[in-house]
This record gives structure tokens, sequence and C-alpha cells, in this order.
């Protein structure tokens, strides 16, 4: 059976993806991964008996890229009509109904491709398309195959909209019936060379090529993102210049619009013959705005902000503790059990002491994970994260970033890939490379359980002034450490790269919504899971290797000390290089180990010390650190201030090989990488060293 | 003349001319943003931040660069 494909496409905000989770069902796997880079996500459904694969591609203005996440549109748009990739059956464009004008501009763009559109008017549950347009009069004057009044919060509008794709994957393409604005007579003439050269090169449609035409006369870098030999670039360039020789100088300024000026008039002339219900006034006030007269007030926004910031982070480690506690023991019960059941030898070791002490080590910071994600995705679906950007621009432009920078920067918080994936929006290429590089910086969510567990055992939890906890306040100054450098190197990077740099900050704000609770849910399900899965995976697989490496040699048969294992030896190695910082061999097996990620390291302490226990019971983790003694100084191995210089070296520390993978595809070299890992190790080892050397001076050891 | 800038928290003014960056103004375009529209400045940011502005039926944010660029009639 033959898979249709129906591609989405829509503005940013018009709530495309709600609809493609809608499409696609809950539990349908979405190739979203962290760590892989994605163009587009793409699942596959039975409609109606028909197989058919949804791709949901970013939100776009216009097929006219300004970002790299509009230039994937575009490339795929172009490749189309090109014929290198295959047309999708369909398209369905998501339109915000609240804000149809500018919503219809492009897809307009899109009516020119020769492939069937279904126009969904969306969020029709904010405001009755019928008091808006004439529904059936908008489908006759755009010719779309399909207009749905459609709302994906309520879910009305599904069924009719499966109907109108089983429709087009019965019928084919017989009835593309689309309008297009007209090029005035007077303009193709002016456009002729460049639509020859188009025409001698590309297979194009005759209304696609005018409109392409179009878009290379009134833009000054469009041409450059067409797919083809730098000869014909180069042709249709002397093309365009033969045209503006013939046009008088002082007029070129007025190309720029020819494009926006001819399509909106097409979209104003078929809304105007849809009984279109003019805009509400400018003048009007929305609820949004007197949301924003408070949220982005000059004096008040910014403090809204921090306290939100603040709250988040307090509560992660507040309201966590109660899942944590249940799940450490469970965990710990479920490790005894075992321990009960399973015939005494190597193998009861490796299962109870490797894997259940290693991976259960990292399970139990799900909660606070989830609650990381949770925040985030709240702070972005309601639309508050585009007041953050509007509010912080001028702060980003000082230190060399964008405003569009503080998304990554927000997401960085829980994990760098999908925030360096997310730069994607920002319009320059410097002030995108230099976002990227700070990246690492901003603590993501793997660090949580490093901070939890040195702060947990290590921190006395003391109440300042009643509210504020110590333990708390420790983890903000963590988050808050990596924050600042962040920004004090972004300035730094910004002022010595010479790269190209051509700021605009053009950006909606979009009406604050409530988000959408089954959307929420998905999106935290996903999350946890990716969680999980790589606890399965890679901290099980390490937490074996560490266990044999812990246990073995052995001499006789019988376990020799750890001191003497394998891991011992390596971490002897390491010692002399990390002493200066505080950290014994134990710490540095964990340094080692936190290259592939940086949990692992709680896991890989999980392990040595439930190996280096020859109790029967598992080990609590933070008893036996705060417990162990080297057994040559009779000192302590951990204190508040070595669990204090351990978590700015993770502030700082390049240790998660995933995120260098995603920075090479992104920036394309392997330059920005290697320089990013050779500039946070030193930071790292030099910030530790600081804060180890200076605590010892102020007689804190 | 005066800018798109220069007009009053909640005053609303129509759009003469861009006069923007290439980039800036066909996104403006693009966005609604044309000749003969009207807009409302809704917020300026301090310290020369950008402005939040109300064009059609939504909000906008720009930047003082370009909202200086751009002439408008009251």
């Amino acid at each position: 059976m033959n898979t249709s494909i129906f591609s989405l496409l829509g503005n940013p905000n018009c709530g495309k993806t709600a609809v493609f989770n809608l499409l696609t069902g809950l539990d349908q796997k979405v190739s979203n991964y962290p760590g892989i880079t994605v163009e587009k996500k793409a699942a596959s459904v039975k409609i109606n008996s028909n197989l058919v694969t949804f791709e949901d591609y970013p939100g776009s203005y216009s097929l006219q890229p300004q970002s790299l996440d509009e230039k994937i549109v575009h490339d795929m748009v172009f490749s189309w009509m090109c014929g290198t990739k295959e047309k999708p059956n369909g398209i369905i464009y998501v339109a915000d109904v609240t804000n149809l004008r500018r919503n219809l501009y492009f897809c307009s763009q899109l009516l020119m491709l020769d492939i069937p559109v279904i126009l969904l008017l969306n969020m029709s549950d904010l405001a009755k398309p019928e008091t808006i347009v004439d529904v059936h009069k908008l489908k006759k004057n755009l010719g779309v195959y399909d207009i749905i009044e459609f709302s994906a919060s309520k879910s009305t509008g599904l069924d009719t909209l499966k109907e109108s794709i089983t429709h087009i994957i019965s019928n084919d393409k017989d009835s593309i019936n689309h309008k297009t604005p007209t090029v005035s007579k007077e303009n193709k003439k002016l456009l002729t060379p460049i639509i020859e050269v188009l025409d001698n090169n590309f297979p194009f449609s005759d209304t696609y090529n005018q409109n392409l035409s179009l878009s290379i006369l009134s833009s000054n870098t469009y041409y450059k993102n067409l797919h083809c030999p730098d000869f014909v670039k180069a042709q249709i360039l002397e093309a365009k210049n033969t045209i503006l020789e013939k046009i008088d100088k002082s007029m070129h300024s007025s190309l720029e619009t020819l494009e926006p000026d001819l399509r909106y008039g097409f979209v104003d002339e078929s809304l105007e013959k849809s009984d279109y219900k003019d805009a509400k006034k400018v003048e009007s006030l929305t609820t949004s705005e007197k949301i924003d007269n408070v949220l982005t007030h000059a004096f008040f926004g910014p403090l809204i902000y921090i306290g939100i910031l603040y709250f988040i982070f307090q509560s992660i480690f507040t309201y966590a503790g109660v899942p944590m506690d249940f799940i450490d023991g469970t965990v710990s019960n479920f490790g005894n059990k075992v321990y009960d059941i399973m015939p005494e030898g190597m193998l009861r070791d490796l299962v109870v002491d490797g894997i259940i002490a290693g991976v259960g080590g990292i399970v139990i910071f799900l909660p606070q994970i989830i609650l990381l994600m949770f925040f985030m995705i709240i702070l972005e679906d309601t639309g508050y994260m585009t007041r953050i950007t509007f509010l912080m621009d001028k702060f980003m432009r000082k230190v060399g970033l964008h405003g569009k920078s503080i998304l990554p920067i927000m997401s960085g918080y829980a994990c760098a890939i999908p925030g360096i994936i997310s730069t994607r929006t920002i319009d320059s290429w410097k002030e995108r490379l230099v976002t990227i590089l700070i990246l690492p910086l901003i603590s993501c969510a793997a660090r949580l359980p490093v901070y939890v567990l040195m702060i947990g055992a290590f921190i006395p939890q003391i109440y300042i002034f009643d509210f504020i906890g110590l333990q708390g306040l420790v983890m903000v100054i963590m988050y808050f450490l990596g924050t600042i450098t962040a920004f004090i190197l972004a300035k730094v990077f910004s002022s010595v790269l010479s790269e190209r740099s051509n700021p605009t900050f053009i950006m909606e704000l979009p009406p604050y919504r409530m988000p959408i609770a089954k959307s929420v849910f998905k999106q935290l399900v996903n999350r946890g899971k990716l969680f999980l899965i790589n606890a399965g995976k890679i901290i099980m697989a390490i937490s074996i290797v560490i266990w044999f490496l812990v246990s073995f040699p052995r001499v006789n048969g019988e376990y020799s000390s750890i001191h003497d294992s394998y891991a011992g030896k390596i971490g002897h190695v390491v010692e002399p290089v990390i002493k200066p910082l505080g950290f014994d061999w134990k710490i540095g097996i964990g340094l080692i180990t936190s290259f592939a990620a940086r949990e692992v390291v709680v896991s890989t302490l999980a392990t040595i010390y439930n190996v280096e226990d020859e109790g029967d019971e598992m080990v609590n983790l933070k008893q036996a650190m705060a417990d162990d003694v080297d057994p040559e100084t009779g000192n302590k191995v951990f204190t508040p201030l070595v669990a204090i210089s351990l978590m700015v070296f993770y502030v700082y520390a390049a240790q998660c090989m995933a995120t260098f993978a995603v920075v090479r595809t992104e920036t394309n070299t392997w330059k920005w990488p290697i320089f990013m890992i050779v500039y946070m190790t030193a930071l790292a080892y030099i910030m530790s060293f600081i804060v180890f050397n200076g605590g010892k001076m102020l007689g804190f050891y | 003349m005066k800018t798109l800038y220069s007009l009053d928290i909640n005053a609303v003014g129509k759009v003469q001319s861009l006069n923007t960056k290439n980039e800036s103004t066909l996104r403006l375009s693009e966005m609604g943003l044309v000749p003969g529209s009207l807009v409302r400045m809704v917020k300026k940011n301090p310290f020369g931040g950008p402005v939040q502005l109300k064009l059609n039926d939504y909000y906008i944010a720009i930047r003082k660069e370009d909202a200086q660029m751009i002439s408008i009639e009251q």
C-alpha cells in the first residue's frame, strides 16, 4: 500500500504542532529527539484505511526565508518544484482565524504550487469564523481544495479534515483550482530577463516562475537560496542587473515591496469579496495587552521575570523531594528483594551493586527533570517566552546576543541540544554562533542530579529570613554562575569574532493562551521516556563496565580492595591532576565517565560505593559519601568545600559528547565544537581551583 | 516628517513609507506593515529597547532603529 504524504505548513504560533499531535495521536512516535538534527517531524497513521504520513514543518511567515527555520521550509518547497523531492499529496495550511489577513499571506504563496491546499481556520473556539468572514465565499475566492473550521484545543473539525484528506487521496489532483495573484502585464515585461533564465534552467510552471522572478527582483539576497550551479546564479544576477539598469534609481527601493504589495492586494481582494468583517480596530485593547501592561511593564516586567525564574528553581528543589524519596525507597527495596531472591555469586553482585544501584541512582531524578520541563513548556506555550524576548532584547544586544537568543538559553536549562537547534530562529549568523558557543554553560537538567546529590549531602538545610532555604539558594547560585559566565563570554566572543552580522528583530507577540493540557502532557511523557531510555541504555552499559572495573582483578577468587581494582588504578592515574581541585580518585572515575553524559557521575559513584560496601543492604549514596574517609590521612573525602568545588566544575565542564556532535552539524565544522571543549575544560579547571584553594585559605576545609 | 518611533503611547499613525534596511523592509511588509496600514504604539521599552505595536489584529515588536526609519502621518 502506498503512503500518502501531507505537509503541515503555517505561520509561527498558529497551532500547527497541536494539529499535528491531534492528527497523529498521543502515542505516535515522534521523531524529534534531542541529539538528532530535525528538519521536520513526521509520523504515520491510518486515516480511513489509507496510510498517511504527516510532516510538521517549522512555522514560517513567507517563502522568502529570513531565518534558518524558514530556509528549511523554503528549501523543501523549492525541491518539490524542481522535482528533486516528491511533492506531498496535499498541504494542510493552518491559519489562525483571529489573525486571518496576515496568515493568508504565506498561504497565497503556497497556492501557486499545484499541490491541493486544505485551509484550516484554527482557533475557531476563540472567534467564530462566520463572524469574521463568509467561509464558503472565501473557499471560492481562494480556490482552495477545502476550508475547515478547526479548533485544535477543542478537537473540533478533525473528522471533516480526515474526510477531506481521504478525498484528496482518492481523487488525485484533478481538481486544483487555486487562485493566485496575477502579475501585471507591465511587471511581467519587466521581469522577462529573469523569467527566461529560470525557464531555461528549471522545470517550473509559469505561475511559480513569475513569482520566483518577483522574489529575486525584490530582495538583494534571495537568489542565494536557490539550489543550482553557480553559473546559473550568475546568469540570474546578470538578468537582475539588466532590469535594475532599466529602472530609475529612485524607484529601486519600491521594488522591495513588489511581492508583498501584490500578495496583500490579492489577499485583501479575496477577503473583501468574502464579506470580511474588517479587523478589530488597532485602537481596541485586547486581554493580552492588559496582561502585557503588567508582565512587560518597564519596571515590574523584569522583576516578575526574575521572580518567576527564582520560583522555578526553588520549587524544583522543594517539591520534587517527595516523589524522589518515594523512588529512592522503591529502588532500595527492589534491590534488596533481588538480593534475597538471587543465589549468591557474581551475577547477583553485578545486578544489585552494578545495574540496580547505577540505574536507580539516576532514575531518582526523573521528578525534577519533569518539573523543570513542565515549567519551560508552560512559559513557552502561554506566550510568555516571546515577552521575555521583547523585554531582554536590548540587554541581549549589549552582551553580543540577540533578543531571540533568550529562548535557546531558557531551553538550555532543560537541555543544551534542543536549545542549540532552536537557535535556527535567530536571523543573524554571528548572533546565532555566539549563542551556540555559550549555550552549554547554561546548567542543564543533567547537572541537576549532581547539584542535588552534593547539596543534599553536604549543604545544611537552614532557612534565611524563614523562607529562603539555604539548599535552594546554593542551587540558584550554581545556575546563576553558569548564566552570568555565559553572558560575559558572549560579550567576549562577539567582540573577537569577525563573522557576518545582520541583526534584524521583528517579532510577533502572540496572544496569551492557555496551554493545551494534552499537548503539555505529551511533551512531558516524551521527555520522561527519553530520560528513562537513556538511563536504560547508556547508564546501564556504563554501570556494568564500572562494576567490572571496580570488582576486578580478584585475588584468589576474593574481592580485592577497591583501591587495587582496575578502576582504582585508573582513578589513581588521574588523581594528581584533580587533587588541586580537592577531588580524590573515586571522583576522578566519575569525571571520566561523565564524558558520556554528566549525570553518569552519580550512577558511577553509586556503583563504586555499593561494591565497596560488603553488606547486604543497598547503600544510601549520600550517607556513604558523607562517611567516606581517606585511609591514608584519616580526613573525610567529601567536605562541603569539595562538594562546592565539584559543583563548580560541573557548571563549566564540557562533558556531553552529544552536545558537541550537534554543534558540529549545526555549524558544519569541527572547529567550533573543539573550541568549545577546550575553553570549557580550561574554565572548569581554573574556576574549581580558585574555589577550592580560595576556600581552603579562608579556612573552610 | 514624523517617524513611527516618535508616536506617543496609544497614538495611532498611518504608515507612509519604509526607509529601513532591505531585509527589514521586506519582512515588515510581509508582516503587513505596508504604506497605508494603521499602527498603534503600544509600548516603548526603556533604555532604547524595542517597541511594541498593534498592527491589524495582532501585536508586533520591532527595534527602535527600524521604528525610526518608518515615516508616518497622524
